[in-house]
């Protein structure tokens, strides 16, 4: 039932929808995304992007992989099944978003996800920036990366091109100078995302959940 | 990459190609860039060999990776970016309102003096050598004027914090954006037409003539299988402090020890900036707390700064200590437990006293206990009254509470010998002795951490503005210790061939057509960040050349 409910708020079917694919060849661990989210979204590092580290392949190579997480987008969002009040869901094109007028802080969202890609926000984790307070409506709530849905959204008003567009793009995509992030439509065959889910070898994490999330990684 | 770029990629170029050319680079990191850039318009030729491409690939990443066998370091394949642009990709410190930066600041005068109660010291130049090139470094880094003064930067809102004593003082940073090295200094190579950037070949050895008196060429290998050569006139290294001195030590055709190597010298002096989060300063006045704006990074004229405490130099020649800094920065939870007055006698011991009846009692005996709570009960009766009104985590804000601060150190790590780049048994993907990496801190690095807090305890307590809480030890290396991706010192600067690797013109001693852009000349390193420096030497280097070649 919770599922049905979810899929409701989703009104009809979006002419786009949004990906991000993250070519793990390219990643060398820099964490500039993350820092990039943080400022972008004001929240503490790590807490809505963290990048993982996968340790060394075992041979004389010694290559080490990174792995970045952040909210999966899920076509099939377990989050929002679990939430109580309805304050997680989904939009037509694909951003799972949070409402904060909604949320209660309850936590079951956090359980739920397989990517450990949510947290409570509390506003002293924050202290270090306060300088640049986000906005109190969070104190309590859960949050998570939300694809810089404000950029998005301002930058199609503009008539802009997001994953194309600078001012369109989510932060951390932006600010990648490894190249290793792309953002576009999935809905577009001929968008970067598409040529490069296409062309290349990805894989989504934990396919057994079956959640079909919205972030391919591109593996050697 | 363009069709008329002058980046191209070295995996295309024929086997046993010889490149020839007037300058050759080796390296596309910062000092690499810096130092092409002053070649763009010289009227001679340059070439610039990067082992990545412009963007990372693993495989080139991992030619740097090597054991750490000294005091716990980063892994050495993260500790860089082997790509153009190289460890600029790094630079991501948080700068207010938009964009992600490094810290800068020229190193001060004591640094570059002999100094007689840290060995090894001194450079073969003073600071004001340096300074009409720091001056133009700034100008590279697209910073604003040659100013670290404190005052200078003052304003209504950020002051230095004014101690009585003048033995703590205050100390300015500023801040370049990360994206102009791999950018737009990008750009401005791919339209000049004299200087050739060579992507993805990895210099391989350094051939010299019988007697390595002169450089002959340098063997490139692409990790795809082809190899090919570049001769020059002048030969430049600027890979890094590691992989510099691991070139050198590889390079052992003719100098069997490595080239540059004959007083066993290269590799060695290994140094970083010790780096530790420890401690905390507790104003002692909310108008003190409050006075502390200049030490949280903000923009002037658009221009990020921040400020940082720092010894006088009068102080550090009578301690006999290495220079040090630390950065102030407000905390939350140490703040909520000093507005609870969980730091005073009768607080703490009620406290104590209260967890005698958890499952994890702490120590103390229960009539010692008893006694602070009675010694002290306007602290209890304080701390019960901010309980009942409670509302401080949605009140809180620095203007109306104290902040506690915890303290960032950035410290002089002194010349040590035995700190050093090793070349290990293991190899690489080109068949290359990887390295070892032996990071030491001697007693002189650990005592300034600790004696310089002491200092700064005494100055905020002598000026009534608060104290130090101090966690570390003077005999004892902290555990939490790190470097901040700094490496300097491999092939120091000196004068003297027995001293030095290098002259004071960055030319390896008795290789006179091989010369080193980069932090691993550094004799010492005081406490400040190396680009400026690093971009400083370079470019004083870069003037050199241009005389050699006219």
């Amino acid at each position: 039932m919770n599922l049905a409910n979810t899929q409701s708020r989703r009104g009809p079917a979006s002419a786009r929808r949004w990906a991000m694919v993250i070519d793990l060849r390219k990643c060398f661990g820099c964490r500039t995304c993350s820092v990039a989210c943080a400022q972008q979204n004001q929240t503490p590092e790590k807490f809505w992007r963290k990048v993982e580290e996968l340790g060394l392949t075992q041979d004389d190579e010694c290559q080490r992989f990174f792995l970045p997480i952040s909210c999966m987008h899920c076509e099939n969002p377990p989050c929002a099944s679990v939430c109580p009040t309805k304050a997680t869901f989904q939009r037509p094109d694909g951003i799972v978003e949070i409402d904060p007028e909604r949320c209660i802080g309850c936590g079951y969202c956090i359980l739920a996800c397989p990517y450990r890609a949510r947290t409570i926000y509390h506003r002293h984790l924050d202290f270090e920036i306060d300088d640049h307070a986000p906005a109190t409506d969070r104190e309590g709530t859960c949050t998570k990366c939300n694809f810089c849905k404000d950029r998005i959204d301002a930058g199609l008003a503009a008539g802009l091109q997001p994953g194309s567009d600078m001012e369109a793009t989510p932060a951390c995509v932006n600010n990648c100078s490894a190249g290793a992030l792309h953002f576009g439509d999935l809905n577009d065959p001929q968008s970067n995302v598409s040529r490069l889910i296409r062309e290349c070898r990805t894989l989504r994490l934990n396919p057994e959940h079956g959640t079909e999330p919205s972030v391919y990684y591109i593996i050697p | 990459m363009k069709a008329d770029s002058m980046f191209h990629d070295a995996r295309n170029i024929p086997a046993d190609t010889t490149l020839t050319t007037d300058i050759c680079i080796m390296g596309a990191g910062v000092a690499g860039i810096s130092m092409a850039k002053e070649f763009m318009s010289a009227g001679f030729k340059t070439v610039i060999i990067e082992s990545g491409g412009l963007t990372p690939d693993k495989e080139t990443q991992s030619l740097y990776w090597g054991e750490n066998i000294g005091i716990p370091y980063y892994p050495l394949d993260t500790s860089r970016s082997r790509f153009f642009g190289g460890t600029s990709h790094f630079w991501h410190i948080k700068l207010p309102e938009k964009g992600m930066g490094v810290r800068l600041r020229p190193m001060d005068a004591i640094d570059f003096e002999y100094r007689d109660w840290v060995p090894y010291s001194g450079w073969p130049y003073p600071k004001s050598t340096l300074i009409p090139f720091y001056e133009r470094a700034q100008q590279v880094c697209q910073i604003g004027p040659f100013n670290y003064d404190p005052e200078y930067w003052s304003d209504d809102q950020r002051t230095p914090l004014p101690l009585r004593d003048g033995r703590t003082e205050s100390t300015i940073f500023q801040f370049a954006e990360r994206e102009i090295f791999f950018k737009q200094y990008k750009e401005e190579l791919e339209r000049s037409p004299q200087v050739s950037v060579f992507l993805h070949g990895n210099v391989t050895e350094i051939e010299t003539s019988e007697n390595a008196g002169e450089v002959t060429r340098l063997r490139v290998d692409c990790l795809q299988g082809n190899r090919f050569y570049v001769k020059a006139r002048f030969y430049v290294m600027a890979m890094g402090a590691i992989e510099t001195a691991r070139l050198l030590l590889l390079s052992d055709r003719v100098c069997k020890t490595g080239l540059g190597n004959q007083n066993d010298l290269v590799g060695r002096f290994f140094m970083e900036h010790p780096h530790l989060w420890s401690g905390t300063f507790v104003p002692s006045s909310l108008a003190v707390s409050n006075s502390t704006r200049l030490y949280q990074i903000f923009r002037k004229n658009g221009l990020p700064l921040l400020g940082k405490m720092t010894i006088s130099e009068k102080v550090l020649r009578e301690e006999r200590l290495a220079n040090w800094c630390t950065s102030i920065h407000p905390d939350y939870q140490l703040s909520y437990q000093h507005y609870m007055l969980r730091d005073k006698r009768g607080v703490a011991a009620f406290r104590k006293l209260k967890s005698k009846f958890s499952r994890k009692p702490e120590s103390g005996s229960i009539v010692n206990l008893l006694g602070d709570i009675l010694g002290d009960p306007a602290s209890i009766t304080l701390a019960a009254a901010r309980k009942i009104k409670g509302g401080f985590r949605k009140e809180f804000a620095r203007d109306r509470h104290i902040a506690v601060f915890k303290l960032n150190h950035m410290a002089e790590q002194t010349p040590n010998p035995d700190s050093r780049v090793l070349l290990a048994d293991e190899r690489d993907g080109l068949g290359q002795r990887r390295v070892k990496l032996d990071w030491r801190l001697n007693a002189l690095d650990v005592r300034t951490i600790t004696r310089a807090q002491q200092i700064v305890d005494s100055s905020l307590r002598n000026s009534g503005f608060g104290y130090l809480n101090i966690e570390t030890r003077p005999d004892k290396i902290p555990e939490t210790i790190h470097g901040g991706w700094h490496h300097m010192g491999t092939t120091r600067m000196s004068a003297d061939p027995k001293q030095g690797v290098v002259d004071p013109d960055c030319r390896i001693h008795g290789t006179p057509n091989l010369y080193i852009a980069g932090a691993s000349v550094f004799p010492t390193a005081g406490y400040a960040n190396p680009v400026l420096t690093t971009i400083a030497v370079t470019l004083r280097l870069a003037d050199h050349l241009k005389q050699q070649m006219n």
